[in-house]
């Protein structure tokens, strides 16, 4: 059995493609993107946000070019937003901003504004529901109209934490530093918290995920309470290039999760609080993302770090990109013929020399 | 209704609809488009609760437009990759700078489209309502 490097096969690799092709399109119910919007959000939510790209339209195409395979799906956003001009940047939004659709506390039972269950499987049981096996029509919704909340209605809750002089206050005025952006720079340890939070909402679920349950079973992670889970629709607020006057142009749905961390001593200078803070946001309704993300970001900033993983930030940020690690990983079915032609015949030396030796007793 | 709700409200508004307006208003107006129509993308920043650091934590795809009449500019930027619909707003927000004639159905056009919007946030809101909950302790 011989190995070589070769060349040719570009017939074979041209219909591997139409296979690709077919499979995506060769079917009376070919999946049309407004399915792809409608009903199956959750997957489009987790693509663009591991993708980086918030816009259903693409993130639908590229979900329904990948077969459902949301890390393809995310690469392939990726890879179209690099041929696209980065036209500006937003204002800075904060959760207050949010138009909520949901918020809950798990820390406080009564929260200022009351918690909103919103729409949630927390209370389903996992029964597969054979009705859906053909079309019906939606279930009744009673539901009389009523005023849309007022601004300011839903508080954070962390304030209360913070008024009671539980966890540090905010400080009074918003860093004025140009944030780190891993779109247009490569990594760099130590890095900036904004560099990490960037990498962290761009991070892929089902390995965020991982590590957040690995922390809290010891390896290293923030094990607190969450003050607050919140979704609903975050402003996009640029500056009007006429007036310059701050101007909204859309909303991006998200999921936020603000992390109690008992324990942990806060950032301000002089003074030690009993409870720090994690923080996570994502795009989207991925509230199980949006967890483990303020556990990864508690664990992160904690200020007396140990050797264990979670509290290692290149161990953290270089584990959790889908498209790195997809990369890396599956770069290894392609051919490696002479590289391992190599293996081989190294082995083979090798075996030989030790052949001759032990016949020389 | 001022500039800055003008492009809330185009954001907002039946993009079709917004297309055959602003062909409308062409018929009687001249303009040159100084900038685009470009599809981009803006970078969201977001402010962190805990030392209020702004990061950036998403792209999201806009269309931009900027148009000139005269002495007067017209600008739009929409999200997503509407070009043509950036265009066509870029060209009604110059209108109304210039006081086109069709100026107050624009206007009328625009504000429809911002109640609409607020309507439909309002029933959003009125089916999410009824899971406003308070609970109790067992004990």
């Amino acid at each position: 059995m011989g190995y070589s490097s070769v060349r040719g096969g570009l017939d074979a690799i041209e219909h591997a493609e139409r296979l690709i092709d077919l499979t995506v399109v060769d079917s009376p119910h070919q999946v049309e993107l407004p399915q792809v919007r409608d009903h199956l959000q959750l997957l489009l939510d987790q693509v663009m946000g591991e993708g980086g790209v918030y816009d259903p339209d693409l993130g639908a195409l590229a979900v329904k070019q990948a077969e459902g395979d949301p890390i393809e799906a995310s690469f392939l956003l990726r890879a179209y937003r690099t041929t696209l001009p980065r036209l500006g940047y937003s204002f800075p939004s904060t959760g207050r901003a949010l138009r909520v659709m949901r918020r809950i506390s798990s820390a406080f039972r009564d929260i200022p504004g009351g918690q909103v269950l919103g729409t949630t499987r927390d209370y389903t049981q996992r029964l597969l529901d054979f009705s859906l096996t053909s079309r019906r029509e939606p279930s009744t919704l009673i539901a009389p109209l009523v005023d849309a909340p007022a601004a300011g209605e839903f508080p954070l809750v962390i304030d209360g934490l913070r008024d009671e002089g539980l966890a540090a206050p905010a400080p009074v005025r918003q860093h004025d530093e140009e944030p780190f952006d891993i779109t247009r720079e490569p990594m760099r340890f130590p890095a900036t918290r904004a560099g990490r939070l960037q990498v962290l909402a761009r991070g892929e679920t089902g390995a965020m995920l991982s590590l957040a349950y690995a922390g809290l079973r010891g390896y290293g992670g923030a094990h607190g309470y969450v003050a607050e889970l919140r979704s609903g629709d975050l402003p996009v607020m640029i500056s009007h290039p006429v007036t310059g006057n701050p101007v909204r142009i859309g909303w991006v749905p998200v999921t936020e999760c603000y992390q109690v961390v008992g324990g942990q001593a806060s950032l301000q200078e002089g003074e030690r609080h009993d409870y720090d803070l994690g923080y996570g946001i994502v795009t989207g309704r991925n509230e199980r993302k949006a967890i483990s993300m303020s556990i990864l970001d508690g664990s992160l900033r904690k200020r007396e770090k140990s050797t264990q993983p979670l509290e290692d930030e290149e161990y953290v940020m270089y584990h959790i990109d889908a498209i790195e690690a997809m990369g890396f990983v599956e770069h290894l079915k392609l051919p490696h013929y002479v590289g391992f032609t190599a293996s081989l015949q190294r082995t083979s030396r090798v075996r030989e020399l030790a052949q001759a030796a032990r016949s020389r007793g | 209704m001022r500039r800055e709700e003008r492009l809330e409200a185009i954001g907002v508004a039946d993009g079709d609809a917004l297309i055959a307006l602003a062909d409308e208003v062409l018929d009687t107006f001249d303009v040159e488009v100084t900038r685009g129509p470009t599809v981009g993308l803006l970078m969201v920043r977001v402010e962190e609760p805990v030392e209020r650091l702004p990061f950036n934590f998403t792209e999201v795809t806009v269309s931009e437009a900027e148009v000139g009449a005269g002495s007067h500019r017209g600008y739009a930027m929409l999200m997503g990759k509407h070009p043509e619909r950036a265009l066509a707003a870029a060209v009604l927000d110059a209108a109304v700078e210039a006081e086109h004639v069709l100026s107050p159905r624009i206007i009328e056009f625009l504000a429809a489209a911002r109640d609409t919007e607020a309507d439909a946030w309002a029933a959003r809101w009125s089916r999410i309502a009824p899971t406003r909950v308070r609970f109790e302790d067992m004990t």
